[in-house]
């Protein structure tokens, strides 16, 4: 007889698949208390070495100030012999006291322990004081003011790492911004003065070749260690110009500094080759990370690290243990720092960042509470800006910062391949802007966000000159500024030709991955028809893009450009010495007075007078157009209306004063 | 069978080989060549302190990840090192389990000895003695454990002194020599030699030798200039990698694997991710499981539906259930995954609707402090448990893997089993007087069994690569994501390993599947 399959068999079979999976999840479920428990105790480790530190520093400290009480106790001796041999004299009349007081200063010899000279400075050079870096809205003044709760946010990527010097994208940068600070920053509203946020004083040379800065006494770490100048040396020197350390990307922007020297246990010393406006803020700006925590890691440690987060700042990353540390795709938590050291402490008691990629899917978290605050896009804010039921709990910011950068055309000034490019003449490129309503583009590409752009400065900060206004659309300007510059229709083909009966036919480059590209290309093809130009398009992949800009292949590209500081340093860009070695002046604009005024303006060190300069660098590509300026894009986010104190500043977001809501 | 599947596996070696050579060169030869990433990023940042400072900061990084060697050599030196076998100088571990290797060579700078400087001035530094440390490893192993761990560490210390100041002297060595180069550039530009410099601002080398030194040009004091400079700094660094070289050959650390004569048997390293800094062994062991977590609930699904269906209406070859299921199968494989996904998102995520599943990732933030199952604590709360957790995280990614495969897998079952129901065995067994059932399970369905093995062979590659839409929907960082992130940044460790572990699988796929239509089939042998 056969054996069939039948109703016993399958119940069997399912009865030991169940046994079966269970005992394969309690399996797991051990296998989690055990990692659990290794956990566990790597941080019992961790605090057992620790307080063996503590230990020995105590021991340390209580036979230090055992000897000090010997020698205490010898000089005590010293000085009753003395005294009453003093005495005896005085009372056998050999000596008679005149003065007072003199009896004081024994000539004891004054005991140099403390690092801290008394006078900091180099005499002859002013000394400026930093004021701290305050709240600019102060949170305790609401009704609903609470401190605690958790206040998430949520990004657009998922961040690989927030090692200090080694993150590799913006989001890393936000949150290392939180954790570590500066020597100083600047303020949030007016962005031209310091703050101060370790330093709390600092000497600038009149030449511009060293700064001075000496560190809050009561600034501390995390783990409640002082800061101190040598963590800044360390930082600099075996930190990020560590060669062994894969910081190159932070280099760049760090080494007008030449060199990092510590004055005393409280006083550094930055050095600098050449005196220029951005000496001060490289200096100020690097973020100092704490040897004692670092300096346990060898360089491929650090290099592999995933969240070997510590400084000074507001918040600090909750678990720090280096084998269990921070790693993606997990949420990456802040929570407030207990030892944080400065007046104002931040109302919220955690920080989370999650990363959650397609754009529907944030905003349905963010919808459904899963967040307190996103990014959001322009189409997204169109949505959901004039929507009530989305306002009842959510609000949506949009507001131009020092960040926001610029989207731009730029106009190939120079040679292609041998070739001059139509371009080349001054009269072209401002016709071309002449042809564009750069406010229509804003409404339609742009969603009506942002502003229409006029310079390469946000003109969020005082380095952008607010008397120029960008130029009008203007077809019929625009035809007589390319008459001028020779492109007449000579054979009535409703075509232009130049002298030599080329046609003006132009190429425009933009990459694949930008939605509003593809329509500034459509645009710019219509209008450029309008007057008699042809203009064809090529979509290019963005790993394309570096090499057409460095070899200048192309007669107009479309890009857009960010910043990180509220002064940019216009040399990079605009000076004809950036042409050369495939430097970024890919617009190859060659401009004698260009060239002059971003010399002087880099080497003023006097703020107003430098801003002037600019203004007038300002000025002047206004009027050469090597680039058609087009919108300066803003930050979109959309908050729940739970956080309090939310306020768009200038400098971008100031998140120490937020709060979260008490329910009321 | 033995021999066949002996000859098979060996047969693998060299495929294997040829398909990462190919992905490898293929990825080489699109724009922006290996590490596309890494030279956009030195391009990206502000830089004032001259113009050769991208050149400079390209030339560290090229030198580092060896990118400046041709495409040639950096696979061989990967497949170099993931062979397990090893020949000449072992490779040690350090403490903290990094594989420390020989101070990799330093290049001559072009035209050196020519155009500047003398042959004498490249003559190599001699070769330093090994090193003599305090203590050999035989007393280290026989001393105490507090003795050996100061032991240890006086070695490690000798090592790292040494390997920093190393990397150091190199660094200048490359800023030295990027800055001839740039001068070069200059000169070539100056002679209005055009062909003389590469795309990437390069010198070439031969068209400048050929063309011999112009000592009129204005250029030319700069380039015995900054040739010297280089020379000197070249010789420097020479002499700190014969230190570290003494050191090394003196073993600081344990070497790594099993020595066997002069060959070693050591673990294969699949390096680093040079955009994430990370083992790549590392990342891939992160990413795979949420891959196959979803596929391996998707994939028994798909099968466990698909299959009966497809026999189902085979057996019921025109009724209602036949066509109602073969439209119902076309209708959702056509749905296009993207709107599926925003679809489910939109409707059973957000709480304005349904609200009933989670939006993203496979766990709930705060997971890790669940208990594993689903759990009562002492005051009666119940807790789901990371098991249940992780079920319902997946609901939504599962669900749009699943509806788009069944038509194919139920269509082929059903054409397969009609094909054998017409066949002449399965009159004889009705004639016979077999039941139906036995003649659909034991005849028909086992002979349609080929064209379901071949699907599975090219299933389980799929099962590790993921899909790249769903895991961006539900932003899961799977394999989906690795590999498109490992080809968009032509990051080769990543891209390399990717390619050879799904290749492998792959391959070890097609065997178990010629394997199984042995067994499926009498008819098919291979010896």
């Amino acid at each position: 007889m056969q054996n069939r399959f039948g109703l016993k068999d399958f119940v069997l079979m399912a009865l030991v698949i169940i046994v079966g999976t269970i005992s394969l999840l309690s399996m797991m479920q051990a296998d989690r208390h055990w990692k659990e428990m290794f956990i566990t105790k790597d941080d019992l480790q961790t605090i057992k070495t620790q307080t063996g530190d503590i230990r020995r520093d105590m021991s340390n400290t209580a036979v230090e100030l055992n000897e000090q009480l010997a020698k205490q106790a010898a000089r005590l001796e010293q000085q009753q012999t003395l005294i009453a041999d003093l005495s005896a004299r005085i009372q056998s009349g050999s000596i008679s006291i005149v003065g007072g007081g003199e009896g004081g200063s024994t000539g004891l010899p004054v005991q140099d322990e403390l690092e801290v000279l008394a006078d900091w400075t180099r005499s002859g050079v002013e000394v400026v004081e930093l004021p701290q870096v305050a709240f600019k809205s102060d949170p305790t003044q609401f009704e609903d003011f609470q401190r605690g709760g958790e206040f998430t946010e949520i990004f657009e990527a998922q961040l690989p790492k927030i090692t200090p010097y080694l993150y590799s994208d913006v989001y890393g940068r936000r949150i290392t911004d939180i954790v570590l600070q500066s020597l100083a920053d600047f303020d949030p509203v007016n962005l031209g003065e310091w703050r101060g946020k370790l330093a709390d004083a600092y000497q600038y040379d009149p030449n511009g070749l060293w700064v001075r800065a000496h560190i809050n006494p009561r600034a501390r770490f995390s783990d409640g260690k002082q800061v101190t100048a040598e963590d800044v040396r360390w930082t600099y020197d075996d930190f990020l110009f560590n060669p062994e350390i894969e910081a190159e990307r932070f280099r760049s922007v760090y080494n007008v500094i030449s060199g990092v020297k510590v004055i005393d246990k409280l006083t550094v010393e930055f050095h600098f080759d050449e005196p220029m406006f951005k000496n001060l803020e490289s200096a100020f700006l690097m973020p100092i990370v704490p040897k004692h925590f670092y300096s346990r890691f060898t360089p491929s440690q650090l290099n592999s690290a995933t969240g070997l987060l510590m400084g000074s700042g507001p918040y600090r990353v909750e678990n720090l243990n280096p084998n269990n540390q921070w790693a993606p795709p997990n949420d990456v938590i802040l929570v407030r720092n207990e030892n944080f050291w400065m007046d104002d402490q931040p109302p919220i008691e955690r920080l989370r960042f999650r990363a959650i990629s397609d754009n529907l899917a944030r905003l349905t978290s963010f919808e459904n509470g899963e967040g307190d605050m996103m990014r959001g896009t322009y189409e997204q804010f169109e949505d959901k800006a004039n929507d009530p039921s989305f306002l009842e709990e959510n609000d949506a910011h949009q507001w131009t910062n020092m960040r926001s950068g610029y989207s731009f055309i730029a106009w190939n000034c120079g040679d292609r391949n041998g070739r001059l490019t139509p371009f080349a003449d001054k009269r072209v490129r401002r016709a071309m802007t002449h042809l564009l309503d750069r406010n229509r583009m804003r409404r339609d590409f742009f969603k009506g966000l942002g502003r229409v752009c006029t310079g390469p400065f946000s003109p969020a900060t005082p380095q952008s000159n607010p008397n120029i206004k960008p130029w009008e659309q203007d077809i019929d300007l625009a035809r007589d500024l390319l008459k001028q510059a020779g492109w007449i229709d000579r054979d009535g083909d409703q075509k232009l030709e130049n002298e030599r009966g080329d046609e003006f036919t132009f190429e425009f480059t933009y990459s694949t991955g930008s939605s509003t590209a593809g329509l500034t290309a459509k645009y710019l093809r219509d209008m450029c028809a309008e007057v008699g130009i042809t203009c064809s398009e090529r979509k290019v992949d963005w790993s394309i893009y570096q090499q057409l800009l460095d070899n200048r292949d192309f007669d107009a590209i479309t890009m857009a450009w960010s910043a990180s500081v509220p002064e940019g340093d216009p040399n990079q860009l605009w000076h004809s010495s950036s042409i050369r070695n495939q430097g970024d002046n890919f617009a190859q604009w060659n401009n004698p007075e260009a060239d002059r005024l971003i010399e002087a303006g880099r080497r003023e060190l006097d703020f107003d007078k430098r801003m002037a300069i600019w203004h007038e660098f300002h000025a002047l590509i206004h009027e050469e157009q090597p680039y058609t300026f087009m919108i300066n894009p803003p930050w979109i986010r959309f908050v729940k209306n739970r956080v309090g104190n939310f306020h768009p500043y200038p400098k971008g977001l100031y998140k120490d004063e937020m709060y979260i809501k008490s329910a009321m | 069978m033995i021999s066949y599947i002996t000859r098979r596996l060996f047969l693998m070696i060299p495929t294997l080989i040829g398909i990462t050579f190919l992905v490898f060169l293929i990825v080489a030869m699109s724009p922006g060549g290996i590490g596309a990433a890494l030279k956009g990023s030195a391009g990206a940042v502000e830089s004032d302190a001259g113009a050769n400072a991208r050149a400079v900061q390209e030339a560290y990084l090229e030198d580092r990840y060896g990118l400046d060697d041709p495409v040639i050599v950096q696979y061989g030196r990967w497949l170099a090192r993931i062979f397990p076998v090893q020949f000449g100088t072992r490779d040690q571990r350090d403490p903290t389990g990094e594989v420390i290797r020989y101070p990799k060579d330093l290049k001559v700078p072009v035209l050196a000895g020519e155009w500047y400087g003398s042959e004498a001035d490249l003559e190599l530094p001699d070769r330093m003695p090994d090193y003599i440390f305090d203590h050999t490893w035989d007393e280290i192993h026989a001393a105490g454990e507090e003795e050996q761990e100061a032991m240890r560490e006086s070695r490690n210390l000798a090592y790292r002194a040494a390997a920093n100041e190393y990397a150091g002297a190199r660094a200048a060595y490359i800023t030295a020599r990027t800055n001839i180069e740039q001068t070069l550039v200059e000169y070539a530009n100056a002679e209005g030699l055009k062909k003389a410099v590469t795309k990437d601002n390069k010198p070439r080398p031969g068209v400048l030798r050929r063309t011999g030194i112009n000592t009129q040009n204005e250029f030319y004091e700069k380039v015995q200039s900054d040739g010297a400079e280089a020379i000197r700094a070249l010789q420097e660094a020479r002499i700190a990698r014969e230190r570290v070289g003494a050191i090394y050959r003196a073993k600081p650390y344990p070497e790594v694997g099993l020595a066997l004569g002069p060959v070693a048997i050591v673990p294969p390293d699949f390096g680093r991710s040079f955009t994430r800094g990370q083992p790549v062994f590392k990342l891939i062991g992160e990413a795979l499981p949420r891959t196959l977590l979803l596929n391996l609930i998707a994939i028994p699904i798909i099968y466990f539906i698909a299959i009966p269906s497809g026999m189902l209406a085979a057996t019921r070859q025109g009724t209602w259930i036949d066509v109602g299921s073969g439209a119902l199968f076309v209708a959702l494989w056509s749905i296009p995954i993207v709107w599926a996904g925003v679809l489910a998102l939109g409707y059973l995520a957000h709480k304005d609707y349904l609200g009933a599943f989670p939006v993203s990732q496979l766990h709930a933030p705060e997971a890790n402090s669940f208990t594993f199952l689903p759990s009562v604590d002492a005051n009666g709360n119940w807790s789901r448990g990371y098991a249940l957790d992780t079920l319902w995280h997946v609901c939504l990614p599962v669900a749009c893997l699943v509806y788009g495969g069944f038509a194919v897998l139920s269509k082929q079952t059903r054409a397969a089993m009609l094909d054998n129901f017409n066949a002449d065995y399965v009159r004889t067994a009705k004639a016979k007087g077999v039941a139906g059932r036995d003649i659909v399970y034991k005849h028909v369905f086992r002979n349609s069994l080929l064209p379901l093995i071949t699907m599975f062979a090219s299933l389980f590659p799929a099962l590790l690569s993921g899909s790249v839409v769903i895991e961006r929907i539900f932003t899961v960082q799977g394999m989906g994501h690795l590999i498109i992130e490992a080809i968009n940044l032509r990051d080769r460790e990543l891209l390399l390993a990717n390619v050879l572990m799904i290749s492998t699988v792959n391959l070890i796929a097609l065997l178990i599947a010629d394997i199984l239509y042995a067994l499926a089939d009498p008819r098919i042998t291979y010896d």
